[in-house]
């Protein structure tokens, strides 16, 4: 199982890499789903299997298409658009480099984390982790889930109104 | 189980009477006939916000809690949104002339601010770092729309696109931080937090600094502060003008409403935290006060004006006493006024144009009977902005200054006083060219036709001006209500 | 059992790949694609840690976090739709008219 999880790992970080690395839009896509894959794989892994449903549904499923539909919409041809080491990339690698080594040291070193809580694993597999999500999500969790169906309302009017061709 | 009962909701009146107005004004508009629809939205906008208002105005006192101890309304919360709700309905008044005037049909325009308006209600009443963050995200969602609404107008749509990448990058930053403080302390809910981090050796973790400091570039770069402002001039240019105006009042206040509910109420401040935050502090006055020197475009001027601003509440929160906030809480209302006064009177056109530069306010005084009225707003604003007595600006700044040099920050008020001078050149420079200058080349001078809306949104920047002049001549009514509200929040 | 440390380490090297990509690529739905890395690099961070404290907030967590990472999805997408077909370009660096 760990071995699994260390090719998953890697798997998802060099795709990860390729969507950058791509000339092509589409190609990034298609490294992006891949990527997001590896990561449902992991969460199976780790007995979350909602959400690695959710994550093949809505990300790859949803987000994704919506992305290559756009691209395809409009018809982009892959630029030169290439990437010179010029100062500006060097700072954006070290940035992102020094952010890697900071949060990654930070984990190694010496974290505590926080009390535990009552939903062990024995817990989860008793009410099916899917019936419980479901029982906080009505529960404890009920005003944001209800708030979040008015970021929807609002996205929809927004895609609406700005992406429409022509408004009569 | 446990479910919600009915008087979970009773919190949430002035949140969930916004949603009903809010769908109504949807429906109306799929209903409503092409010729009557210019005043029914804007009206029943006015209308929904007036009631909600009415409805904080019942609860305040009360400090009801809700939806297991997640939903407050306690004083602080209330405070805050009725200030959200008061530049709603400025906004409102002077978002209609300018959508009559710039063909912007889309009354989804008044719908896309309540929504935003509930969202920034929901995360300043909300306890739980998730609620604050879904109320986040409405507001900064609809914001972006609004900003993108004129979708023909290349600036408007390059302002949305900056505004949504640099908004959605800065999310994923504080979501970051949220599961960096969740896997610190086991809870995204804000009093177990606390409660985790004041206890001994909380912040030897790792973890909780490093996630404190990601959730403060997230909130920094909705209240723009520097580093994190480059978006600021680009969106307020680009976008329709009541929205700039909207955004530097409503957005902004909604962000330090959150920052103050974060970090203000109980976390221990490290050495380290407070070094980072007043050099941010210093950073933010100096670059918005120095950049607006040098614009000639009066709404970049106002946006590092903008930046400026935020730069001096920054200082209230490096002090963080008691006095302070009730400071910040002052000062976000009469900042409010000031920010939306001065783009409002932006958006008002004069002689078919609309004020882009300092040379198009040339003689802007002597224009037209409408322009005198505009002018004398517009100075009004300016010199509250500059912070002269008898305006709310001065009161603002003073009890800032005042609760820094209380707690010993002798140089740092010393700083924003500099700051303060420095900032006489370019609001004075409006006023000079308003009054001083001849309009530049002999142009007709068209029958200034005064049209009803314009009327309407000189109304609403009279009330808006009165409110300055009311607010520095009498603060204590309003000081004493942020007093209130910081005890109801201070444990 | 699968050591949090490595899940966390994981997440941070997808977040810095994400931020990478913000600052490197100038094609603006490459960008918005990174943007979703960070945001997924979130939600492993969430699902390890909720692992480890034995909780389920982290997990309800995601669920909004992807809701969310939709609805910014389906409104950037839309207003770079009108951006193209206004100015014809999808590179960031074009997009001038106002200074950065």
């Amino acid at each position: 199982m760990l071995l699994t999880f260390y090719i998953l790992g890697t798997v998802s970080v060099l795709s990860a890499l390729g969507v950058l690395v791509c000339r092509s839009p589409v190609y990034s896509a298609m490294s992006l789903v891949c990527s997001f894959f590896c990561l449902g794989g992991i969460y199976i892994l780790m007995n979350v299997e909602f959400v690695a449903v959710i994550q093949i549904l809505v990300y790859a499923g949803a987000i994704l298409v919506l992305f290559l539909f756009v691209i395809m919409l409009l018809n982009i041809v892959p630029t030169g658009e290439s990437v010179r080491f010029n100062l500006p990339v060097l700072i954006a690698f070290g940035i992102a480099v020094g952010l890697f080594a900071q949060i990654s040291g930070l984990f190694l070193g010496d974290i505590q984390f926080g009390p535990k809580d009552v939903y062990t694993a024995e817990a989860i597999s008793e009410e099916g982790s899917i019936g419980l999500i479901g029982r906080l999500l009505y529960g404890e969790f009920v005003l944001p889930f209800e708030a979040i169906s008015i970021l929807l309302l609002v996205a929809v009017i927004g895609a609406v109104i700005i992406g429409k061709r022509r408004l009569n | 189980m446990t479910f919600v009962t009915i008087s979970d909701f009773i919190p949430i009146v002035p949140e969930l009477i916004l949603v009903l107005t809010a769908l109504l004004v949807l429906l109306v508009d799929l209903v409503g006939t092409q010729t009557g629809y210019k005043m029914t939205s804007p009206l029943l906008a006015i209308g929904g916000l007036c009631v909600a208002v009415f409805a904080e105005i019942q609860l305040f006192g009360g400090n009801r809690v809700g939806f297991f101890d997640t939903i407050v309304a306690d004083q602080y919360s209330i405070l805050f949104e009725i200030i959200y709700m008061v530049t709603g309905i400025i906004t409102i008044t002077i978002s209609w002339h300018y959508i009559a005037e710039n063909n912007m049909n889309f009354r989804e325009y008044y719908v896309l601010m309540l929504f935003s308006i509930v969202g920034m209600m929901l995360m300043t009443s909300s306890l739980d770092l998730l609620m604050i963050f879904i109320g986040l995200e409405i507001m900064s969602i609809s914001s972006y729309i609004m900003v993108g609404m004129m979708r023909r107008v290349v600036t408007a749509n390059e302002a949305a696109l900056k505004y949504l990448l640099l908004g959605a990058f800065s999310t994923g930053f504080l979501l970051y931080g949220i599961s960096l403080i969740y896997g610190a302390t086991g809870s995204t809910q804000l009093p177990a937090i606390i409660e985790h981090l004041q206890q001994a050796g909380a912040f030897e973790n790792p973890l909780v600094g490093f996630g404190l400091a990601l959730l403060i570039i997230g909130v920094g770069f909705k209240v723009a502060i520097v580093p994190f402002h480059m978006w600021t001039p680009d969106v307020y240019t680009g976008a329709p003008t009541p929205v700039a105006a909207f955004m530097s009042a409503a957005v902004k206040a909604a962000g330090f409403a959150i920052l103050i509910r974060i970090f203000l109420t109980g976390i221990p401040h490290a050495e380290r935290w407070d070094n980072m935050m007043w050099v941010i502090a210093i950073l933010t006055m100096t670059v918005g006060n120095v950049m607006a020197l040098r614009q000639n475009n009066i709404k970049r001027m106002l946006a590092y004006s903008s930046i400026a601003h935020a730069g001096y509440v920054m200082v209230a929160v490096v002090v963080g006493s008691e006095a302070a906030i009730t400071s910040i809480i002052y000062y976000s209302f009469a900042y409010a006024l000031m920010g939306m006064g001065a783009f409002g009177v932006l958006s008002i056109r004069s002689n078919g144009k609309t004020i882009e530069t300092y040379e198009d306010l040339a003689g802007y005084a002597h224009a037209g009977p409408t322009e005198q009225v505009a002018a004398v707003l517009m100075s009004t604003f300016m010199l509250s902005l500059l912070g002269l007595p008898l305006t709310a600006g001065f009161i603002g700044k003073f009890q800032i200054f005042y609760a820094a040099l209380d707690e010993g920050w002798f140089w740092l008020t010393v700083i924003a006083a500099m700051n303060s001078v420095i900032s006489l050149f370019y609001y004075l420079r409006v006023i000079v060219f308003m009054y001083m200058k001849e309009r530049i080349g002999a142009q007709q001078e068209k029958e200034s036709q005064t049209s009803v809306s314009s009327l309407f949104a000189i109304t609403g920047l009279l009330a808006t001006a009165a409110g300055i002049v009311y607010l520095g001549i009498f603060p204590n009514d309003f000081v004493q209500l942020a007093q209130l509200s910081v005890t109801a929040i201070s444990f | 059992m699968i050591p949090t440390t490595h899940v966390l380490i994981l997440s941070a090297a997808l977040f810095s790949i994400g931020v990478l990509g913000v600052m490197l690529r100038r094609n603006v739905i490459v960008i918005f694609m990174s943007i979703e890395l960070m945001l997924n690099a979130v939600n492993l961070s969430f699902v390890g840690f909720a692992r480890e404290m034995d909780s389920m907030t982290g997990v309800i967590f995601i669920f909004f976090i992807i809701v969310v990472a939709a609805a910014e999805a389906v409104v950037g997408l839309s207003i770079i739709l009108s951006i193209y077909r206004n100015r014809q370009t999808l590179n960031v660096d074009e997009y001038n008219l106002l200074k950065w």
